[in-house]
């Protein structure tokens, strides 16, 4: 009879243990919802890559480390301190932002929008290759977040909630460097611009005023020297969906480089003084410009290009125009600010998943 | 009697032989590798470092040499063609972007490859956004286009030329319809598996027959239009500045 019960006790023991074992299995079921990106029809479908599939999961993560403190090396400052959705995700109208040290960084704050669509390296000089190399590099900068990755993963694994943040996001609570970069990689990847004036004009639902069409015109008109015809020729590096040929050019602002930008990075002679060439869109609220932003204002950057233009060894072929001068007046340069501001995408710029995830 | 079994066994030989000619030649397809090489003369182009001289004894550089390829088509020696109709290629050797895979081409032997330099008048005058991002003529791609109602730019060369003590950036953008431009080579070649097409181009040709071009005494920029026609004599040059080299035996 004892071992009867004993037996019996033993039995029902066991099937608790099974319950409770299966019932831990299926709290921690690692199954993510896809997340599909909607496009408008002014953007070209995106090649993202195959190895990070959009999931709800993987992008909350990654809006949790973009906005978080943690990351940086004395917990004061996130990605979002120098990229405010309210500038396109640039730095307040800073030339150079302020890292944790509250030293000046060396280039201009760089909006975060379509980024699906730059498949020539990120940054102002393309030292990343990806958007996922690139996401870790402002962290680690000595003039940015100045933390190490040892130290981020550390501070993310001693709290209550990122292991399962990341278990939902990845599969495994396993907190590393790589799973960090492909969470911002995703949560970059949402922030979609494509609903500017321009492009609903583009879609026959929104009109330009004379002005602005006078400036789409000059925009994508070349200058032609004989016979002598009027163009800003901005479109053949502002060009496509993106207003950017994801290039590295000279645009002349300098006869002496203070900075290779490119050159730098390929220790290539022939890549100093080449940035890359930036998207216009939402072009109003991302000043100050140049990857330095010597300047302040629209206006600024029209002087430079109708003639302000230096030469130098690398300047681009596609400035010749430029360097000569573009012989613009004053109401034919309001008129292109008038086109670049129909760029500005307010739903963007205010769109609420792309703030800081509070629930 | 021997004889009768003789041809029997004969033509079941001959019968299986021919059986297995036609599953080799008639029906094996493979996937041909096409690269193209880009020279200025006997050297090959490197971008922006390097200086070439020209025919008139002026040193210049390259800074770019994009363009896009369509209509490809393979003429076998029986005489079919082999047409790769909705295929695009946009070339960029300047970002190592020379190759390009043609799927599913008969093995065998060929007399002719043909190309267009360009695209047709529909597909430059369509709407380029429609395109997905990674689609050869996707403005995400590359930006050789000019807007829909002028369309596509075909071929692109830009540098700097160096004469009487000066540097001279030039820009030829070629385009419109009437510069889409047929590259026809006339060369026997065999396609077998894991075979690389390997075609040449010389831009040092492109300023030399029919037409020679001293790049001094031509206007720096051509966008294709009131250009006195230089366009259209740079893009005639076009033709015989593609030459095939031959095939080659993919090592990968």
């Amino acid at each position: 009879m004892k071992i009867r019960i004993i037996f019996l006790v033993l039995m029902v023991l066991s099937y608790c243990i099974i319950i409770s074992c299966s019932e831990e299995t299926k709290s921690q079921e690692y199954n993510p919802t896809p997340y599909e990106l909607v496009l408008p029809a002014s953007l070209p479908k995106p090649k993202l890559p195959e190895d990070n599939p959009l999931t709800v999961e993987g992008i909350k993560l990654g809006n949790k480390l973009f906005f978080d403190d943690l990351l940086s090396g004395d917990n004061t400052m996130s990605c979002s301190g120098c990229h405010n959705q309210k500038h396109a995700f640039t730095d307040n109208e800073l030339a150079l932002s302020l890292g944790i040290h509250k030293e000046e960084g060396k280039r201009n704050s760089m909006p975060i929008f379509n980024m699906f669509y730059h498949n020539n390296g990120f940054f102002w000089d393309g030292r990343a290759v990806s958007l996922r190399e690139q996401s870790l590099m402002p962290i680690q900068d000595p003039l940015e977040m100045d933390e190490t990755l040892e130290n981020v993963v550390k501070k993310l694994k001693a709290t209550k909630e990122y292991p399962q943040l990341f278990f939902d996001a990845f599969g495994t609570t396993e907190i590393n460097p790589l799973r960090i970069s492909l969470a911002l990689e995703q949560y970059m990847f949402t922030l979609v611009s494509g609903n500017s004036k321009y492009d609903r004009y583009q879609a026959g639902t929104d009109q330009f005023t004379e002005s602005e069409k006078r400036g789409f015109d000059l925009f994508f008109r070349e200058r032609d020297p004989i016979p002598f015809v009027k163009g800003a020729d901005c479109f053949h590096c502002h060009s496509g969906p993106n207003f950017s040929n994801n290039e590295y050019m000279n645009n002349g602002l300098d006869e002496v480089f203070i900075d290779l930008g490119l050159g730098a990075v390929t220790k290539k002679a022939s890549d100093n003084g080449k940035f890359k060439v930036p998207s216009l869109r939402n072009i109003q609220v991302s000043g100050p410009y140049m990857h330095d932003g010597r300047f302040k204002t629209l206006e600024e950057v029209l002087d430079h290009y109708n003639s302000g233009v230096v030469d130098s060894p690398t300047l681009d072929a596609n400035m010749h125009g430029a360097l000569l001068g573009l012989n613009l007046n004053e109401q034919e340069k309001t008129d292109i600010i008038n086109f670049l501001k129909t760029l500005t995408d307010e739903e963007y710029l205010t769109n609420l998943e792309y703030k800081k995830n509070t629930d | 009697m021997k004889k009768y079994y003789l041809a029997l066994f004969l033509s079941i030989f001959i019968f299986a032989c021919s059986e297995d000619d036609d599953i080799d030649i008639t029906t094996q397809k493979v996937n041909l590798n096409v690269e193209i090489k880009h020279y200025f003369n006997d050297k090959m182009i490197e971008f922006d470092t390097e200086t070439y001289l020209n025919e008139f004894g002026n040193e210049l550089s390259v800074s770019k040499l994009r363009y896009l390829i369509s209509d490809i088509t393979l003429t076998k020696k029986d005489g079919s063609i082999i047409e790769f109709e909705n295929q695009y290629v946009y070339i960029d050797p300047s970002r190592n972007r020379d190759t390009f895979t043609l799927f599913g081409v008969d093995v065998g032997d060929y007399t002719n490859i043909t190309y267009n330099i360009g695209v047709d008048s529909t597909t430059n005058h369509s709407d380029p956004t429609l395109f997905d991002a990674d689609h050869p003529l996707s403005l995400i791609v590359h930006n050789l286009h000019w807007g829909w109602i002028d369309g596509y730019i075909f071929f692109s060369v830009e540098g700097n030329l160096h004469y009487m003590g000066n540097k001279q950036l030039f820009t030829y953008h070629l385009g419109f319809d009437r510069n889409l431009k047929t590259i026809s080579i006339d060369q026997n070649y065999s396609i077998s598996d894991n075979n690389i097409l390997s075609l040449q181009f010389d831009l040092a040709k492109l300023f030399k027959s029919p037409n020679l071009i001293d790049q001094s005494n031509e206007a720096f920029i051509t966008h294709s239009v009131n250009d006195n026609g230089y366009s259209d004599r740079l893009v005639q040059n076009l033709e015989g500045a593609f030459t095939l080299k031959g095939i080659i035996q993919n090592e990968n």
